[in-house]
Formats: C-alpha cells, structure tokens, sequence
C-alpha cells in the first residue's frame, strides 16, 4: 500500500502541480541512487538516476496505488539500467590480464586478508569493482542484470522477475546461465593473472 | 585444485562485497533542477508524452477506408486477370497452328 504522504503528493501532480514532483525525487533519490550505482559505473549514476525520474513523471499515469511507491520506482530504475545496458551492449571478450600491466598485483590485491585498514579495504574494493565490471560487461543485458538482482543482491527468482517484468522461468533461465558464464570465467581469471595470493 | 577452489571462493566473496559498496554519488541541488527541468518540459507537452508516438490518430480513422479501397483494387485486378486469361485461351484455341508457331519460332 501506498504510504499517505506518497499519495497525497502523487494526487498533487496528477492534478496539474508539476512542482510537487521535486517532494518525491527528494524523497526516494537515496534509494534510486543507490540501485543504480550498484548496477552501472560512478561516471553514469546521476545521469541514469535523472532519467529514472524523467522516466518515472512520464508513466506516473501507469502507477497504481495498491503497491508501495518505493517498489515501483525501485522497478524503474532497475528497468532504466538494463535499458542502458542494451543501449550499451557488452565489452569484447579482453582477458583481465590484457587490461593491466601486471594483473596477478590487482588480483592479489583483491585476495588480501591483510587489508584491514580502511584505505587497503576501499583500494580492494575498488580493484574488485573494476573486475566485476570487466567480468559482467561479457554478458547480455538481460543476464547481467539477472545475476546482479539473483545472485549478488539475493532476491528471489520471483522478485527479480517482477522487477524485470518478466517471468520467473526467465529468470531462472537468465540467472542460471550468467551464473554459469561467472563461475567459468573466475577460475580463467586466476589462470591468467596467476593466482597468487 | 582445493587451493584454486579456496582462491576462487574469496574471489567471488571480493566480488560481492564491492558489488555491495559501490563508489557513492550522491544527489545535489544542481541535479535537482535538471531532472524538474525536464520534468516541467515533459509536462507542457503531455500528448506528445502519453498519446501514441509512431501512428498518428488520423491514421485509425482513414484505416477501414484504406483497408476498404485494398479490397477494391484487389478485386478489380483479378476480374482484369480473368478477362484477359479468357481472351488468351480463346485465341491460342482458334488459331492453334499460329500460336505454336509464335511459341516455337517466335515470329
């Protein structure tokens, strides 16, 4: 169900006051910037997480007040990510190592244990981001997006199917083959970089 | 093989941890205006946002007609198709030897 104040101000703009759209971008822009930093690189969040709102005035007709407005916009964005992964599409297939001049550092860099202090743990992260991104961008928007949502949010398949609009076979489909890709392209990961730890 | 097994583990736990802590950008003011920038554009022109984009209306009310007219044309040409088969058959059954003489020689 709707929260009040949500249907209060979506009543607002459908009776003409554009202005009172700016209370919902205040108000949910956290979580829409949220799901798309996790789903896309820094440089395209802001631009992506506009046309999430663009996107979302423009079908406000569509939304039905029988679901939390939170679900529904969560449900734009994610849609409004795969969309710019289509557009997108994905990289060549370039091993990691090709990227840079001495991966089996950046890879040990990842596998650290050593790495407690917070300047070792955000340069780890960022390694393994980097990484992660190489490794999705093999992938088709639709798998892609299916693993992040399955297996590394941990939503259901069902969940994940109603944020892509989709059916559950299909995702099952999808996330069963990305997952597939992912735990084949890891171990070629560790070949090429060495694996040293 | 179980050290490759324990490496790609921690590798795929690395992976889930930075996919659960992305670089954080945060929303300003100045991103605010755009987004109303265009949200008050896509306001003063609502038809253009909700009303059918690639087909015009006018082209559903002119549909039957143009669907109409199809029909006609279609009928007409295959009366003429007919008519001229008839006129076909009736010549190459008066004049036989003639007409295989054009088809073999071809004068």
């Amino acid at each position: 169900m709707t929260d009040r104040k949500d249907r209060e101000i979506i009543e607002e703009i459908r009776s003409g006051n554009v202005d009172a759209f700016e209370k919902l971008i205040v108000r949910y822009e956290n979580r829409v910037f949220a799901i798309v930093s996790r789903h896309l690189p820094a440089d395209k969040a802001a631009e992506t997480a506009h046309d999430v709102f663009c996107r979302a005035y423009r079908s406000l007709g569509g939304y039905r007040p029988e679901k939390p407005f939170e679900h529904w916009i969560s449900k734009v964005a994610v849609r409004t990510c795969c969309d710019y992964w289509r557009r997108n599409k994905r990289s060549r297939e370039i091993a990691f190592s090709a990227f840079e001049k001495d991966g089996r550092e950046v890879l040990d860099a990842i596998l650290s244990e050593k790495a407690n202090d917070q300047y070792n743990v955000e340069r780890r992260r960022l390694h393994a981001r980097e990484l992660l991104d190489r490794l999705l961008g093999r992938l088709p928007a639709e798998d892609r997006m299916a693993l992040s949502l399955t297996y590394l949010e941990g939503h259901s398949l069902r969940e994940a199917a109603e944020m892509m609009d989709w059916s559950a076979a299909r995702m099952k489909v999808r996330s069963h083959r990305a997952r597939r890709a992912l735990q084949k392209a890891l171990p070629e990961v560790l070949d090429e970089t060495g694996g040293h730890s | 093989m179980n050290n490759k097994n324990e490496k790609s583990r921690r590798l795929e736990t690395a992976l889930r941890d930075a996919y659960h802590h992305p670089p954080r950008v945060r929303p300003d003011e100045q991103w605010r205006k755009g987004v109303m920038a265009e949200v008050r554009d896509a306001a003063a022109k609502p038809e253009r946002a909700n009303g059918p984009i690639f087909v015009p209306p006018v082209f559903f009310r002119l549909a039957p007609l143009l669907a109409g007219a199809s029909v006609a044309v279609f009928a007409m040409g295959w009366s003429a198709m007919g008519s001229l088969y008839n006129e076909l058959a009736v010549t190459v059954l008066t004049n036989l030897p003639r007409t295989a003489e054009l088809y073999l020689f071809g004068l």
